[in-house]
């Protein structure tokens, strides 16, 4: 296997990226300088970098954590992006260079990514390119092939201020000048799990396979409507459809050799580097399935007979992926639990004597949670929402009304939590005295398989209140996408309301405190 | 109301300092003649994760008995939040350290078994951001560390297991607080 080198320009010299290591999807993803406890200024800004909604690399390959080892200080700025996106890319295929693996090629990388992988110029080019110049000499020198991979609207500051080297004629040097990343993977001889589309089509030609092409892609663009539109959930009629459909449609999307390079490849300024996949000789692989691929759904479904591998049959696959649910998650466990002072302490004296709380469930008296009486002694109540299994991935929110009804104002507050692989948890303080019903509210998304809370789902979640309509439709909405919402509510009264409004039934010591606890999804939906 | 209780206390604490501080400048010198710990530099110790505390201090919080125990009551009365020993039921490495609102949990590195990632949250109250970390062993010394910027909610340390901060972290018999 033809190992690849990651080195990132910055203004204070060359930084090899020597490891990336899956790390325990609970962690922030951390760059760590040469292997050592020291997790970089840069760390929270490749920690969304990678993780969803904000990241790229979870989004194309899977995994949302990760500790990258590098040789020198990143202390700022964001052109390290390319050189690790890049990185990401050959190590989730095997051919990243890590530690002192010998290797005959180095990509030495700056730029800045856009979430849809566009690249965007940086600033620092003549620092970077002086620091880097005794470096590039050295790897020359031992005949390791480079590739200086740049904006292209940075492009001719390199070119010139490299143009000693690359006009030595030396076939071991060359420039890049990109503009989507997708170039540079294009370059590598590797593809974009997930989001085929990363290279730029070439104008069609007007030819008849041209326009058959554009036929069948129009046609495959019409059945991805119709499923979308045809219904706000999933359909295995409509996919099997769709299968039937696209497998007929293979032998006029099978791409010719001549299609398969027809991304736009940009062109190095020197020539091609000995060793480098040339993606006009070795057409891209097949685009291998998201690692978090979900399970298949439960019914068989008719696959077309596969055929030789090309980037639209890859699209199609990705197509069809993206329109399966995942498997609704196993039920999600919802435990509400009370911490009490013992006897004798408030909760605040509890708290600072380090008296341990005492921990015991709600009473439950029909879909009424009861807790012993009087306020003060009620510390918190504490939420945990946790999956069967722990593979499974779980946002949730909690938000809380103690100012007015939820009806007519916005929570006074709200946390998030995930998306996460393994339980959330939160515990809830009780105020000591409260003047009116406080209301809360726990939201629990969860799938097997990853996904985002996008800024659209952060409004519409932020729009559920308590018993509103709003909630089945989100629901049945987030259900086609795989994704199970499932709410609950409990109510805190305030002693003297809760005396009131207790129970005749209600145990000796009890008035009514704490009054959750209504399921509010469907039972299908657990 | 338990916060508005704890800021008055928080309130009385600094006045009583602010006394001391007074107490400190008529008495200047004197401290470092006699080896006496001002108390205005052990509450700035406690309260300021930017204070760097002098050699006398850190020297008198590792031997001296009385400063390590007014040491602790200030801690006590400051600290937004206090986690006990942890009552475990097993002899091996604990995976987490909780207390009413706050939780500090620990992940072992992937890349480097002899590392450790520490991950504190404080939900109890998202407004709060602890700014500094005590651990407080049983003999009575006390180990510091200036805590990062929270990131969503949590603050996330890597440390060398072998570390004293790791290693008081993951002792079961040591109190942890977060100020």
């Amino acid at each position: 296997m033809n190992l690849v080198r990651i080195i990132i320009a910055t203004t204070q010299g060359p930084v090899t990226v020597q490891r990336i290591t899956e790390e325990d999807p609970v962690v922030n993803s951390v760059v760590c300088l040469s292997g050592k406890a020291v997790a970089l200024a840069i760390s929270p800004a490749y920690d969304a970098f990678v993780r969803n909604p904000t990241g790229v690399i979870q989004r194309h390959y899977g995994h949302p954590a990760f500790r990258v080892d590098v040789s020198e200080k990143i202390d700022e700025g964001y052109s390290w992006q390319l050189g690790l996106f890049a990185a990401h890319a050959l190590y989730h295929s095997g051919q990243l260079a890590q530690q002192d693996q010998a290797c005959a090629r180095t990509v030495i990388a700056t730029g800045e990514l856009d979430r849809d992988l566009n690249l965007l110029a940086v600033s620092g080019n003549e620092e970077k390119t002086a620091a880097l110049r005794s470096a590039i000499e050295a790897l020359v020198e031992k005949s390791v092939a480079v590739t200086l991979v740049v904006p292209k609207q940075n492009a001719a500051h390199w070119i010139s201020h490299f143009s000693d080297l690359t006009d030595r004629a030396s076939p071991s040097i060359e420039i890049l000048p990109i503009e989507t990343a997708g170039q540079l993977l294009d370059h590598l001889g590797l593809s974009l799990p997930g989001q085929p589309q990363h290279r730029k089509p070439a104008a069609p030609q007007p030819t008849a396979r041209g326009k058959s092409s554009w036929l069948a892609a129009a046609l495959v663009f019409l059945i991805g409507a119709v499923a979308v539109a045809g219904g706000s959930s999933y359909h295995p009629q409509l996919k099997a459809l769709s299968d039937q459909a696209l497998g007929s449609l293979q032998a006029l999307l099978a791409p010719s050799p001549s299609e398969n390079a027809a991304g736009e490849k940009p062109a190095p300024v020197a020539g091609p580097t000995p060793g480098l996949a040339d993606p006009a000789e070795k057409p891209p692989r097949a685009i291998p399935a998201p690692v978090e691929k979900p399970a298949p759904p439960p019914q068989p479904v008719t696959r077309p007979t596969p055929v030789e591998s090309g980037p639209l049959i890859a699209e199609r696959d990705v197509l069809v992926a993206s329109r399966r649910p995942a498997t609704i998650a196993a039920p999600l466990r919802i435990e509400l639990s009370e911490r009490r002072a013992p006897l004798g302490f408030s909760c605040e004296e509890a708290h600072q004597m380090a008296i341990e709380a005492q921990v015991r469930p709600p009473t439950m008296r029909g879909a009424i949670a009861l807790f012993g009486k009087a306020n003060d002694k009620l510390c918190t109540v504490e939420v945990l929402a946790k999956a069967a299994s722990n593979s499974d991935h779980v946002f949730g929110r909690y938000q809380r009304w103690t100012q007015g009804r939820p009806r007519d104002t916005e929570p006074d507050k709200v946390i998030d939590l995930g998306p996460r692989q393994g339980p959330v948890s939160w515990s809830v303080d009780i105020p000591n005295q409260l003047s009116r019903p406080a209301v809360f509210q726990i939201l629990i998304l969860s799938s097997n398989k990853a996904f985002e809370v996008t800024d659209q789902m952060h409004r519409r979640l932020a729009s559920i209140r308590p018993g509103s309509d709003q909630l089945i439709r989100l629901q049945n909405r987030l259900r086609a996408d795989g994704i199970k919402l499932t709410t609950r509510q409990f109510r805190i009264l305030p002693e003297r309301r809760s005396r009131t409004t207790r129970p005749p039934q209600a145990d000796a010591t009890g008035a009514g405190q704490f009054q959750p606890e209504r399921l509010t999804s469907p039972p299908s939906a657990r | 109301m338990a916060e508005q209780a704890g800021t008055t206390k928080q309130h009385f604490t600094q006045a009583a300092f602010d006394a001391l501080l007074t107490t400190d400048r008529l008495m200047a010198g004197t401290a470092a003649d006699t080896g006496l710990v001002s108390p205005t530099e052990m509450y700035a110790y406690a309260v300021d994760a930017s204070h760097q505390p002098s050699p006398g201090l850190l020297d008198a919080l590792n031997t001296q008995a009385p400063v390590q125990a007014s040491f602790r009551r200030l801690l006590n009365n400051t600290a937004r939040y206090h986690l006990p020993q942890v009552a475990a039921a097993s002899s091996g490495d604990i995976e987490q350290r909780e207390s009413e609102g706050c939780k500090i949990a620990f992940r072992p590195s992937r890349a480097n078994a002899a590392q450790i990632y520490v991950i504190i949250e404080c939900i109890g109250d998202t407004s709060f951001n602890p700014a500094v970390l005590f651990v407080c062993a049983v003999d009575g010394t006390t180990n510091r560390m200036e805590l990062p910027v929270a990131q969503n909610g949590r603050i996330q340390l890597l440390l060398e297991r072998e570390s004293d901060m790791a290693k008081g972290l993951l002792d079961i018999k040591t109190e942890v607080y977060l100020k």
